[in-house]
C-alpha cells in the first residue's frame, strides 16, 4: 500500500515538475544559439568554487554573514538530498538504507551511522540558518531584500522539510524504545543503535515520548507523508518563482563565461544582408536573446547584491537589475506560449520601450560591479550591450546627445570631432623629440605608446600622456606613437551599441597596428587598453598591452626609475572599471601610489573589484547625466569619506569626472586628483637619495 | 548672363538673410534674378525680393502652404522655374533649403550640388566650390548636365547688397496641388524669450566660475547689453542654475558665432567642442592656466565679478 501511494505521488509531482521544466526548456530552445558546453573541465571548475564553494556568497567581507547562512542552507540541501533517497525508499523497502552501499549497519569505519550523525546535525543547522533568514526579512531588513510571501513561503517549506523529518526520526526512536517495534532502524555491535548517533531527533524523542503510543505511532506516518508532501509540493513550486535558482543555479553556474572577466561584446556579421532585413543584429525582440540569457533571468533569486553595488542604482536611476531580470522574466513568460509555437515572440508589447525602458538602458556604465557580485553567474553587461546594438543600428534610438560624438569619431576619429591632424601636438611641448611611427621594422621600439583620444586632445589628459613619455623616456624605454594614424579605439562606440562605428575604427587600428608589425602597446587609458587587449583579436589584432601604471611600476621593479615619496596628505586610489573589473589590475596602480605618497594611503569603502565606478563608462562620459544624483558626485563623497586630499587615478574619464565632482563639491582647494603618472614623475629620486619603505 | 532663380525662405513672417545673400551674389555677378516666394500671407514681401534685385518675384500664396508641405512647395518652385525659364535655381542650404533643393532637382531632372560656398556660371556650366571630408578638403565640381541646375548655397557665402525701394513685377502662380502623403499639422516652438543660440551671432556663456544662480543673473545684463543670447557650460545646467536648453558643448548646442564670450568657463574639451568653431572668442576666467585661453582669440585673467560690470559699462559708453 505504501510503495503504490508512493509511486502515484512520485508519478503525478515527477509529472507536473517535468512539464514545468520541459516548458522552460522548449522556451530555451527557441532562443538564440550559444555554446556553453566547451572546455568542460574549466565548466567543471566553475562549478567547484563558484557553486559548491559558494565562493560568491562567502569570500565578500560586507555579506560575509549572509553568504554563511546561504552556504549552510545550501550544504544542508546537498547532504540531506541523500537522506530524501532513503526516505523515499522506506516506502518500497522499509530499512532501505541497509541496501544502499557503505550506510548500512554494517558499513565500513560506520559510515552508515556518521552519516545519520551528520544529516540529524544538518537539520538542526538549516533550521536555525532559516531562523536566521526569517528574521534578516522581518527584522534587520537589509535594504537589497524585499520582503516578499514568496521568499516565506519557501522558507516555510525549508522548515517544513526539516521539522518532519525530525518529528520523524523522534516518534519512531520512542516506537523502537519504549513500545518494542522493529522500524529497521540500524544497529550494529560496534557503533551500537542508530538513535545514539541522532541526539538532537534523540533529544526530541525524549521530549515527545510522554504524548503516548498513539500519538507517537501516528507520528511516524503523518510525520513521512508529510514530509514526502512538502518535498513534493517544494519541487514543483521551484520552477514557478524566484527559488529555480535552487534547480538553475548549479547549471548556470556550469555554461557561465570562461571569458569572464575579459569576454569582448559579440562581434556582430554587419555584412550578413539577411540579418539587417530580419531586424538580427543585436536583441531587439526577447528570443534573440541567447538560451543562457535567458537561464539567467529565471535563475536570478532577486537577493539584490547587484543593488547596492551599482553606481546607478546608488544614484537613484531607473536601473535595478534584479529588476529587470524580474521584467525579463516575466516577459518571457507571457511570450513563452508565443515563442514556443511559432519561434517569436507576439508584437503586443516592445522589449526596449515597454518592458525595458530607455532610461533603463542606457543607465548602464558597463562597469561591471554586478557581474562580479552575482552569486549565480548571470552576465547582466554582454545583454544590456546586445539591446543597444540593436537600439543604435536597427532603430535609431540612442541618446540624442551620441549623434555629434558618433560623427566626430566617423570624420576625425575623435569624439570631438577635432581635427586628426592635431592629434600628436600634445608631444611638441615636450623637450624631446617623440618619434612617429610611420613604416615597419619596428625592432628598434621597445613598445608602442598609445595615446587615445583624451591623452592626445583634453588638455588635462594630455599632461597624463606628456608625463607617461617623460617617465619612459627617463627610464631609456625606446618607444613612438603612432601620430596622426592612431583612431578612437572604439570602446565607446561599442558600447552605446555602434557596432558599425567600431568595427570600422577597429579594423583601422588593426591594420595600421599589424603593418608597423607592432607587437608591444603601453596606454594611458583603460578602454583603449581593454579594446586593444581583449577585444581586437577578434579582428586579428594581437598585441601584449600594458596600461600605463603596470608598464611603469615593471620600470620601478627594473630600477630603471627610482622614486622618493614627494607627495603630501591622504591619497587613496580610485579603481578605473576597465583596469580593474575588465583586466583584473588592481596592484601596479596602488604599488606606484604607495611609493609616492608620503603617509600610506587610505582606501575607500568601495576599492578593487568592488570600486564605484566615477560614471563615465559605457559611453555615458557622451550622454547627459540627468536622472537622480551623479555618479561622480557620489564618488567624490567616498573619497571625502576617508579624509582623501589627492585622488590618485589611472584613467582620463575617470580624471574628468572626479575632478568634476570635486569642483562641483567646492572642494577643488583643498582635493588634488592627479593620474599615477603624474604622482611618478613628481617622486622620481634625485640621484643620491634613497628611496623610502612604507 | 544666366537666368537664376531664387526660392526664398520666410521665416517669422521675413524673408530669411542667406536668401538676401544670393540675390546679393546674383545681381553683383550680373546676372538676371528672379524669385520665388511660397507660403500663406507671404505676398507682401515681394517687394523686399525685388529690392535687393529679384526681376520678377512669382508668387505661390496659398493657405495650404502655411506650413512646409515637401509636396506642395516642390511644385510650386517646379512651376516657377518653368514659367521663369530659368537655367538655374539657387536655395540656401538651411533645413529649408536641405529639404527642397533635392527634390525640387529630382522633380526638373535637374544636376544638383548641395552645400556650395561658391557658385560661377559661365556659358551653360555652372562651377561650384564645396567643403568635402568633413571640410577637410575643398572640392570644385562642374555641373555640366544641360538644361536647368540647382544648387544649395551655405548662409555667409556671399553679401547681401544694400535694398533698393522698389516694387515687385509680381506674377501670382496657381496653388499648388499637393499629393497629401505628408501633411504637417503643427509646428511646435518653445518660446524662450530670447534671441536663439542656434541663430545668434554673439553668445554669451557662463561656467562654473559663476559660483551659483546669483551669478548667473550677474552676467544677463551683458548678454542683454551685447543682444546676445545667453548659454552655459554643462557644469551650471547640472548644477540646475540653467536649463539644458541652454548648454553649450559636446551633449548640448554646439553654436559658431561670430563672437563668442565664455565667463568663468574653464574650457573642458566636452565645452570646447560646443563653440571652438566660433569666430572669434573671448575669454574671462580667473586661473591663467584654463585651457579656455588656449582656443580664446582674447583673455582676460581676472574675476568676473570685476570684469564683467567693466564690460558692460564699456559697451554701454561704446553704443551711447
Amino acid at each position: 500500500m505504501q510503495a503504490e501511494l508512493m509511486t502515484l505521488a512520485l508519478v503525478a509531482a515527477l509529472a507536473v515538475f517535468a512539464y514545468s521544466v520541459g516548458t522552460k526548456v522548449r522556451l530555451f530552445a527557441r532562443m538564440a544559439p550559444e555554446n556553453r558546453i566547451d572546455r568542460p573541465w574549466q565548466r567543471l571548475g566553475l562549478l567547484f568554487r563558484i557553486g559548491l564553494g559558494q565562493s560568491k556568497l562567502v569570500a565578500r567581507r560586507k555579506e560575509r554573514s549572509a553568504g554563511a547562512m546561504h552556504f549552510f542552507i545550501f550544504w544542508g540541501f546537498m547532504v540531506l538530498a541523500l537522506r530524501e533517497i532513503i526516505l523515499f525508499g522506506n516506502a518500497y523497502h522499509p530499512g532501505f538504507q541497509e541496501l544502499l552501499p557503505l550506510l548500512g549497519s554494517d558499513s565500513p569505519l560506520g559510515l552508515g551511522f556518521l552519516y545519520t550523525f551528520l544529516y540529524d546535525l544538518t537539520e538542526v543547522v538549516v533550521l536555525a540558518m532559516v531562523a536566521i533568514a526569517v528574521y534578516r526579512r522581518l527584522v534587520i531588513r537589509p535594504r537589497r531584500l524585499d520582503l516578499n510571501v514568496e521568499g516565506l513561503v519557501i522558507l516555510g517549506l525549508i522548515l517544513g522539510v526539516v521539522v518532519t523529518d525530525l518529528f520523524y526520526d523522534a516518534a519512531k526512536f520512542n516506537l523502537v524504545a519504549l513500545w518494542g517495534q522493529d522500524l529497521h532502524l540500524l544497529h550494529s555491535p560496534v557503533f551500537g543503535a542508530e538513535r545514539t548517533w541522532a541526539p538532537f531527533a534523540s533529544l526530541l524523542a525524549t521530549g515527545i515520548a510522554p504524548w503516548g503510543h498513539a500519538i507517537n505511532a501516528g507520528l511516524v506516518e503523518f510525520g513521512y507523508w508529510l514530509h514526502v508532501g512538502v518535498i513534493l509540493v517544494f519541487l514543483n513550486l521551484l520552477p514557478l518563482g524566484k527559488h529555480a535558482h535552487v534547480i538553475s543555479a548549479l547549471p548556470n553556474v556550469f555554461f557561465g563565461s570562461l571569458g569572464y572577466p575579459h569576454t569582448p561584446a559579440a562581434l556582430l556579421d554587419l555584412e550578413d544582408e539577411k540579418a539587417w532585413e530580419n531586424e538580427a543584429l543585436g536583441v531587439t525582440r526577447v528570443e534573440q536573446l541567447t538560451w543562457k540569457q535567458g537561464l539567467d533571468v529565471y535563475t536570478c533569486t532577486e537577493c539584490g547584491r547587484c543593488y547596492d553595488i551599482c553606481p546607478t542604482y546608488v544614484t537613484k536611476k531607473p536601473l535595478a537589475l534584479k529588476w529587470m531580470n524580474d521584467a525579463l522574466r516575466h516577459y518571457l513568460e507571457e511570450e513563452a506560449d508565443h515563442i514556443i509555437a511559432t519561434g517569436r515572440s507576439s508584437d503586443a508589447r516592445q522589449l526596449v520601450g515597454d518592458v525595458i525602458r530607455h532610461d533603463t538602458l542606457w543607465s548602464c556604465t558597463t562597469c561591471r560591479a554586478c557581474e562580479e557580485v552575482c552569486p549565480v553567474s548571470i552576465e547582466h553587461v554582454p545583454r544590456i550591450i546586445a539591446m543597444r546594438q540593436a537600439q543604435t543600428l536597427m532603430q535609431e534610438q540612442y541618446p540624442k546627445e551620441l549623434t555629434p560624438t558618433f560623427r566626430g569619431l566617423e570624420q576625425n576619429a575623435n569624439p570631438w570631432n577635432i581635427g586628426y591632424d592635431k592629434r600628436a601636438d600634445w608631444a611638441a611641448e615636450l623637450d624631446f623629440e617623440v618619434p612617429i611611427l610611420t613604416e615597419p621594422p619596428t625592432e628598434a621600439v621597445d613598445v608602442l605608446m598609445w595615446v587615445g583620444c583624451m591623452g592626445s586632445f583634453d588638455k588635462r589628459s594630455q599632461k597624463v600622456a606628456q608625463a607617461t613619455a617623460r617617465l619612459l623616456q627617463q627610464a631609456g624605454v625606446s618607444f613612438a606613437i603612432l601620430g596622426t594614424a592612431e583612431k578612437c579605439s572604439g570602446d565607446l562606440a561599442r558600447r552605446s551599441g555602434n557596432e558599425m562605428l567600431y568595427q570600422a575604427l577597429a579594423r583601422e587600428n588593426v591594420e595600421t597596428l599589424n603593418g608597423l608589425g607592432v607587437q608591444h602597446v603601453v596606454t594611458q587609458c583603460p578602454h583603449c587598453l581593454n579594446a586593444l587587449k581583449n577585444e581586437y583579436p577578434q579582428l586579428e589584432g594581437r598585441y601584449e598591452v600594458f596600461h600605463h601604471s603596470q608598464y611603469i611600476a615593471r620600470l620601478v621593479d627594473e630600477g630603471r626609475l627610482t622614486l622618493a615619496p614627494s607627495v603630501e596628505g591622504t591619497v587613496t586610489f580610485h579603481d578605473p572599471c576597465y583596469l580593474g573589473r575588465y583586466n583584473r589590475e588592481y596592484d601596479a596602480p596602488r604599488k606606484l601610489v604607495g611609493a609616492t605618497a608620503k603617509e600610506a594611503p587610505v582606501e575607500m569603502r568601495r576599492s578593487r573589484n568592488e570600486s564605484f565606478c566615477c560614471g563615465a563608462g559605457g559611453a555615458r562620459m557622451w550622454m547627459e547625466e540627468n536622472i537622480g544624483r551623479r555618479v561622480n558626485e557620489e564618488r567624490v563623497r567616498q573619497a571625502v569619506e576617508v579624509g582623501a586630499t589627492t585622488i590618485a587615478v589611472g584613467c582620463p574619464f575617470c580624471m574628468t569626472m572626479i575632478d568634476d565632482g570635486v569642483r562641483q563639491s567646492g572642494r577643488d582647494d583643498e582635493i588634488k586628483v592627479k593620474d599615477v603618472a603624474e604622482l611618478v614623475l613628481e617622486s622620481l629620486a634625485k640621484p643620491g637619495t634613497e628611496p623610502v619603505q612604507h | 548672363m544666366s537666368n537664376v532663380l531664387v526660392v526664398a525662405e520666410v521665416k517669422g513672417g521675413a524673408v530669411r538673410k542667406p536668401t538676401l545673400e544670393l540675390l546679393g551674389k546674383l545681381k553683383q555677378d550680373g546676372h538676371t534674378a528672379s524669385a520665388v516666394l511660397i507660403g500663406s500671407g507671404v505676398q507682401a514681401q515681394a517687394d523686399t525680393l525685388a529690392g535687393h534685385g529679384a526681376a520678377k518675384v512669382y508668387v505661390a500664396d496659398d493657405a495650404a502652404l502655411a506650413n512646409y508641405a515637401q509636396d506642395r512647395y516642390v511644385a510650386a518652385a517646379a512651376d516657377a522655374a518653368g514659367q521663369a525659364q530659368a537655367d538655374m535655381v539657387w536655395l540656401s542650404a538651411s533645413e529649408f533649403g536641405k529639404a527642397l533643393g533635392p527634390a525640387l532637382a529630382a522633380r526638373l531632372g535637374a544636376a544638383f550640388a548641395a552645400d556650395c560656398t561658391d557658385v560661377t556660371i559661365s556659358g551653360d556650366a555652372a562651377e561650384v566650390m564645396r567643403p568635402a571630408m568633413a571640410t577637410k578638403v575643398r572640392q570644385k565640381l562642374r555641373l555640366k548636365k544641360p538644361g536647368v541646375k540647382v544648387v544649395t548655397v551655405r548662409s555667409g557665402a556671399f553679401d547681401a547688397q544694400p535694398a533698393e525701394a522698389k516694387s515687385a513685377d509680381v506674377a501670382t502662380l496657381a496653388a499648388p496641388a499637393g499629393d497629401g502623403r505628408i501633411v504637417v499639422k503643427e509646428v511646435v516652438q518653445e518660446d524662450t524669450g530670447r534671441v536663439d543660440l542656434g541663430d545668434a551671432a554673439t553668445v554669451v556663456s557662463v561656467g562654473r566660475g559663476v559660483r551659483g544662480p546669483e551669478g548667473v543673473e550677474f552676467v544677463q545684463p551683458l548678454a542683454d547689453a551685447l543682444g546676445a543670447a545667453y548659454g552655459a557650460s554643462r557644469a551650471v545646467v547640472d548644477s540646475g542654475w540653467m536649463p539644458f536648453e541652454l548648454q553649450v558643448g559636446q551633449t548640448g548646442r554646439v553654436v559658431t558665432p561670430d563672437v563668442y564670450f565664455a565667463i568663468g568657463i574653464s574650457g573642458a574639451i566636452q565645452h570646447l567642442a560646443g563653440m571652438s568653431g566660433s569666430k572669434l572668442i573671448i575669454a574671462v576666467n580667473k586661473d591663467p592656466d584654463a585651457p579656455i585661453f588656449s582656443v580664446a582669440d582674447y583673455g582676460i585673467v581676472g574675476d568676473l565679478f570685476k570684469v564683467v560690470p567693466v564690460l558692460i559699462e564699456e559697451i554701454k559708453k561704446h553704443k551711447s
